[in-house]
């Protein structure tokens, strides 16, 4: 398998969130405001992207009966380091995501990437593998929070896009949304791409 | 010896994991002092910016502007019109808010006991110490979705210009339900299903001023 491959297999082919639906609670969450999804997604190919490095890293030496004790705390790690920064550099953000940035540690796709490819293949693949998924994660966020943030703030990124003569829909803010949004994302995607037969 | 007898060894897991462990509770401890000042300056800013925001009512009638324009004027217009009093004032630490000379409000960083733990709160009251002129309960661990929705404006706004003593004595208020509209100003609309940290934030208020001002009242005999 290509850098490229391993790249596109984590981002689409193998998407964490719509293929082998991981990820759902802060897909959920976090997915009212797009700055808030772009900042989480970030966080989590951060720590994502780095954490299968390192286990991929010590993979050969890391017994059996621990490993995966080693991974959570491998990923915790990162995931502290990234909530650490985020609590100096953006304060506002921070608060908004709450205890979301926390959760990462765990969110199933790092454990699943971690299981499924870091402690196999080698460093480098790892890291790919690491910034596809996160990237795939991220893509999923942001698509969901544009519709939610659109319909429900008539703004993108915080900035006005559609005037006075919109009427917010709230139910886009509240959490209901985010699920059949997310449903519809899915459905679609599962019914034009992975078709069987 | 050869790696593989290491590996092989029946204590190399918890070699392993003790190693791993200390090697990032290092890293973590380096990143977090690296981070320290940073989240320190961010954790003050927002403090003072709370104490700003109490007083920014009483600033906005005389100063001529409006309170978004006294807020958004952090970090000057907290260098302009608060001044932190000496330790030793109060009992609590307390800040003294100013326009031209005229004393307008004190702010008292209080703390009382929640339903779970301590919380702590700003409070804005006039020079007097008996009108409440703003609240805001800034750290406090109350259940999340009930008591801790004592940090939400309609409820802490609900204390603005409240008379919390008269003559020394400390006003008798009563929980009504959330939804209902207060006929009478001794009414507090409490957080449904959390009457007990409601009634703390009251007690919390009271005792808290009660006893600021029995001690600056002692000061002045």
């Amino acid at each position: 398998m290509t850098k490229k491959d391993i790249f596109l297999n984590g981002a689409f082919r193998e998407n964490s969130v719509w293929k082998q639906i991981l990820g759902i609670c802060s897909t959920l969450a976090v997915t009212n405001l797009m700055l808030n999804s772009l900042i989480m997604g970030l966080g989590l190919t951060f720590a994502l992207a780095l954490s299968s490095f390192t286990i991929s890293l010590i993979r050969n030496y890391t017994p059996r009966s621990v490993r995966m004790i080693a991974q959570t705390l491998i990923i915790a790690a990162y995931v502290i380091i990234v909530d650490i920064i985020l609590k100096a550099k953006l304060p506002d953000i921070s608060k908004q995501l709450g205890p979301y940035v926390g959760l990462i540690i765990t969110n199933c796709i790092l454990m699943g990437r971690a299981e499924a490819f870091a402690s196999k293949y080698p460093p480098l693949d790892s890291l790919i593998d690491g910034i596809g998924a996160g990237a795939g994660y991220t893509l999923v966020l942001l698509v969901i929070s544009f519709i939610r943030e659109l319909f429900g703030f008539g703004s993108l990124f915080g900035v006005k896009v559609l005037g006075s003569w919109w009427t917010n829909w709230s139910i886009m803010v509240m959490a209901p949304s985010a699920f059949f949004l997310l449903a519809m994302l899915i459905w679609i995607i599962n019914n034009k791409y992975y078709k069987v037969g | 010896m050869p790696e593989s007898a290491l590996l092989e060894k029946p204590a190399f897991p918890v070699i392993f994991i003790v190693v791993l462990s200390l090697v990032f509770v290092g890293v973590l401890a380096f990143v977090y002092r690296l981070n320290e000042p940073g989240i320190e300056k961010q954790k003050q800013e927002a403090y003072e910016r709370t104490v700003l925001s109490l007083c920014a009512d009483s600033l906005a009638s005389l100063t001529g502007k409006t309170a978004e324009q006294i807020q958004s004027g952090y970090p000057q217009s907290f260098r302009d019109y608060v001044k932190i009093l000496p330790d030793g004032s109060f009992p609590r630490k307390a800040f003294e808010v100013r326009f031209k000379g005229r004393l307008l409000a004190y702010v008292f960083d209080i703390t009382g006991k929640g339903l779970w733990g301590t919380m702590r709160a700003l409070v804005a009251t006039d020079p007097a110490k008996t009108t409440v002129l703003g609240v805001n309960v800034y750290d406090q661990v109350e259940t999340p979705g009930l008591g801790a929705r004592i940090g939400e404006d309609w409820f802490t706004s609900q204390f603005k210009r409240k008379a919390i003593m008269v003559n020394g004595v400390p006003v008798k208020f009563i929980l009504i339900p959330e939804g209902q509209a207060p006929t009478d100003p001794t009414q507090v609309r409490q957080v449904t299903g959390a009457s007990i940290t409601s009634n703390a934030v009251i007690h919390m208020l009271q005792s808290e001023l009660a006893m600021i001002a029995k001690a600056s009242g002692e000061k002045k005999l």
